[in-house]
């Protein structure tokens, strides 16, 4: 899995980039922005935030700044960049407001937020997480407009899949057997894991662009 | 490149984030921000250099035309007045003393003045009383569109 760095995209928005190019390289990179900022325990709003401003700062950066991609510091730098702009929005939102946070899970967060102080998180590794994240919820949205896929087959999928309730309990509910729920499990599986794929090889288009 | 379904199998970590929808933006203006920040790439290629300190920028009716280009003071006034920092004497909507953005530590805050046609900031709804600044807001006052830029261009 490899978020695209486009080089192609980079250099022309270093060279007099025309507006099509910007909302490109923005909609390329806000999706996994925003996902990583949400992870790391900031609301909507706040990832949000977290969004603008590092493609401000990325943007005044690819004005002005040399950049080598033979030398692959891009996912590094967008890295440093998401970091510190989250370090500073969830600095800001305890100090002013600590509700602005989720309140499902304040331990894990601080650990989350340890983790993402720690000079040894390695870059690459987030990056693509969160990269990868957006591309299955991207391609569980096309899977759930699929046609020819069955809301009750849908619902049955997000049960054992997503929700990871007991198979044989979803079994009863639906009024099938077991193997039925297996066989529905791993064909809808399968189908994600090819859109995904399919996502990230960029033949196929995300109904949404975040 | 062809899609290789067997190549990258969902995990079941990826199946929980999916079920939490933590990466959901539902009711955040996406295409809004896009759009702005569209059109700052353009303006701020239009300057013959980036901003090294905040700067308020005042955006011009041709696209990509900035107005003017104001480095911010600790406090900066903008409105009809003579007083104000930014005058924008000819805007029959603008109030005498409109807005007002000072600095609070590391922080910058925009302030309504009581203006009579009020204050907003570009892809939210509500006008606003105060506001702290982001990076690429930008502040609508009368016929006005003010571009907040921090400044610097490093990775800091």
């Amino acid at each position: 899995m490899d978020i695209p760095t486009q080089i192609t995209l980079l250099n022309r928005l270093k060279n007099q980039g025309a507006a099509q190019d910007w909302e490109r390289f923005y909609r390329i990179y806000a999706g996994p922005i925003f996902g990583l900022a949400r992870q790391f325990g900031l609301d909507p709003n706040a990832a949000q935030d977290v969004v603008q401003e590092t493609m401000m700062s990325l943007t005044k950066a690819l004005l002005t700044f040399e950049y080598d991609p033979a030398k692959g510091k891009f996912r590094g730098w967008l890295w440093r960049l998401v970091r510190n702009k989250t370090q500073e929005a969830w600095r800001r939102s305890k100090k002013h407001q600590a509700t602005s946070l989720d309140q499902t899970d304040q331990g894990s967060q601080i650990a989350q937020i340890n983790q993402l102080q720690s000079n040894d998180v390695p870059a690459d590794e987030m990056l693509e997480k969160a990269w990868r994240l957006q591309l299955v919820q991207s391609g569980m949205k096309i899977l759930t407009q699929t046609p020819q896929i069955s809301a009750r087959n849908l619902e049955i999928f997000r049960a054992v899949a997503i929700e990871g309730r007991d198979a044989n309990e979803v079994a009863v509910q639906f009024d099938t057997n077991l193997n039925n729920i297996k066989q529905i499990r791993h064909r809808m599986t399968d189908r994600l894991t090819e859109i995904v794929a399919g996502l990230q090889a960029g033949t196929i288009q995300a109904l949404d662009t975040v | 490149m062809k899609a290789n379904p067997a190549s990258h199998s969902i995990t079941p970590e990826e199946m929980t984030f999916v079920g939490t929808n933590a990466g959901e933006h539902v009711g955040l203006d996406f295409e809004g921000l896009f759009s702005r920040l569209k059109e700052i790439s353009l303006v701020l290629q239009y300057l013959p250099t980036i901003p090294q300190a905040p700067t308020l920028i005042v955006l011009g009716k041709q696209p990509n035309e900035p107005q003017a280009v104001c480095p911010l003071t600790e406090t900066f006034t903008v409105g009809r007045g003579r007083t104000c920092e930014f005058r924008a004497a000819d805007d029959q909507k603008m109030s005498r003393q409109h807005f007002q953005i000072t600095r609070a530590e590391e922080d910058y805050v925009v302030t309504d003045l009581q203006s009579s046609n009020g204050t907003r900031i570009a892809g939210r709804p509500v006008k606003i009383r105060q506001h702290r600044l982001t990076d690429g807001d930008v502040i609508l006052a009368g016929n006005q569109r003010f571009l907040f830029v921090r400044g610097g261009s490093a990775v800091d």
